[in-house]
């Protein structure tokens, strides 16, 4: 007898005992069976819309009905109740969230048709909606919040797709964003205390962003800065593309200027490149300028015509081919002559 | 204490206490069903087809071990406390079997429900996949791949995320 001799059911009560990360991905690439089941609905945990009677009696009798490993009333008990790499299933409808650290990597996935079925609402909190300090992926989703951020990255790999992303903070308004990133390759460490914040990519794809009028949409305060902006103007809302790695900075930093202004009366995005001490850069500019005594013109010129060499051969060979043309037809002149 | 006969696919007979043939959530609705049928009086014969002679033993001796007088002793703290660190240890040792036994195993304990046996058993093939790459579970277990190059490519795009930090690690 074999492994793959054992039925569906046998198999999935096997697989519950794995960590999803990284045994349950594992499988998934050994054949095709495997894959099917570990991508099956009974293998995800379940996040029931928010209501008024919720008892762990009634988590239970969702949990046997609706194909679920476990059912849960609110994502934070969702999220201590996961492992390493699972999927969370918020189901349509209207849940309270607020301060949800995620310190593991989870897939957070809306369960609606659209991302507007499924509203996370946040009223208060002090790290914003959902705080990641590990990898994720956020899909399909609407984050509604009041007080803060929707999402705050600190740390890995997270990736927000398909998303609808809401701030409509009453108040200082240029002080939150929907989305905040502090990951940043230096994490400075404070006395043995852990960083706040670490090496990490966040990446929105086809996500809606709104504010209010001429606030951010993304605010860096890591070491990584705005790249690979794309912007479709719908008729309702800016569907957002963007990429912050901290591992590359802005080569020019940039001050207090709109990186993608759009439409007048929409909102636009700004860029605050915070430079730490410790990836700060010398100013961009030519080594002769740092010299503290100023040479001849003579030597200037011969530099610069240097640089130019180095720097734009193409063209430097392209004008010479043009000059060879246009001085031959004052050779031609002259042997007429 | 009621006896009853429980006849596996092989035709032979094992004689149990109703108790421990009641750990099995199968059997147990069974004998409901027959003891309404055929009264108190008459031997209650439970015939098992799906669980072959050898497995059944092996079932049974989890049962009658998990039902012994002691589990339910209601009596001082530490007597439950020692006789659940006894069951413990007399679990591991009940799983030093082969992994084809276990593969029986673990589908008689799902026919016949037995939740304890099953999560045991569960457990213990879970420890067998556990830490093993893609290629290595192939190998181990006997697997083919039969991925075409797209379904492969897919299923790398939809792990993408989780597995950005296991790429820093090995870089490390």
């Amino acid at each position: 007898m074999e492994l793959t001799d054992l039925d569906d059911d046998c198999l999935l009560s096997i697989f519950s005992f794995l960590s999803p990360l990284p045994d349950l991905i594992s499988l998934s690439k050994a054949c095709r069976r495997f894959n099917c089941l570990t991508g099956d609905g009974r293998m995800r945990l379940l996040v029931l819309p928010s209501a008024s009677t919720e008892t762990v009696e009634s988590a239970r009798q969702a949990a046997r009905t609706r194909n679920c490993r476990q059912a849960y009333h609110t994502l934070k008990e969702a999220v201590a109740g996961s492992r390493p790499g699972d999927r969370i299933v918020l189901e349509p409808g209207t849940h309270d969230v607020g301060d949800v650290h995620i310190c593991w990597p989870l897939h957070l996935v809306g369960g609606g048709q659209t991302a507007d079925d499924t509203v996370l609402c946040c009223s208060q909190s002090i790290d914003g909606a959902l705080d990641f300090r590990a990898s994720g992926k956020v899909e399909n989703l609407t984050v509604h919040s009041r007080a803060n951020a929707c999402i705050t990255h600190r740390q890995g790999a997270l990736t927000v797709e398909g998303c609808n992303l809401r701030c409509t903070g009453t108040g200082l308004s240029h002080l939150f964003a929907p989305l905040v990133t502090l990951a940043t390759l230096q994490a400075p460490h404070s006395r043995g205390v852990p960083a706040a914040a670490g090496a990490g990519v966040l990446t929105v794809v086809e996500t809606k962003i709104r504010g209010g009028l001429g606030s951010l949409a993304v605010r860096t305060l890591g070491s990584g800065a705005l790249r690979c902006v794309r912007i479709i103007n719908l008729l309702r809302g800016t569907l957002f593309w963007f990429k912050v790695d901290s591992a590359v900075p802005a080569a020019v930093p940039i001050k207090q200027e709109p990186a993608v202004s759009s439409m007048p009366g929409q909102q636009t995005i700004k860029q605050e490149v915070v430079v730490c001490d410790a990836v700060a850069q010398p100013p961009l500019q030519p080594s002769w300028a740092r010299s503290p005594a100023s040479p001849s013109v003579e030597v200037l010129e011969q530099r610069a015509k240097a640089w130019h060499m180095a720097h734009h051969k193409e063209r430097v060979t392209l004008g010479n081919t043009l000059g060879d043309e246009e001085d031959r037809p004052s050779l031609k002149r002259q042997r007429s002559s | 204490m009621r006896t009853v006969i429980l006849r596996s696919s092989d035709g032979a007979d094992h004689i149990v206490s109703s108790e421990a043939a009641s750990l099995s959530r199968t059997v147990q609705s069974l004998l409901e069903e027959l003891e309404a049928k055929e009264g108190e009086e008459s031997p209650l014969i439970v015939p098992l087809p799906n669980v072959c002679d050898c497995t059944l033993r092996k079932v049974l001796q989890y049962c009658i071990q998990h039902t012994e007088p002691g589990t339910n002793l209601t009596g001082r703290i530490h007597v439950s406390e020692t006789r659940r660190r006894d069951l413990e240890v007399w679990d591991r040792n009940y799983m030093l079997v082969s992994t084809d036994e276990l593969y029986h195993l673990v589908m008689a304990a799902h026919y016949l429900n037995v939740p304890g046996l099953l999560e045991l058993c569960c457990e213990g093939i879970a420890n067998l996949i556990r830490g093993k790459s893609p290629q290595h579970v192939r190998q181990h277990f006997g697997l083919v791949n039969n991925f075409e190059k797209a379904e492969e490519e897919d299923i790398r795009r939809t792990n993408l995320w989780a597995l950005v930090d296991e790429k820093e690690l090995a870089k490390k």
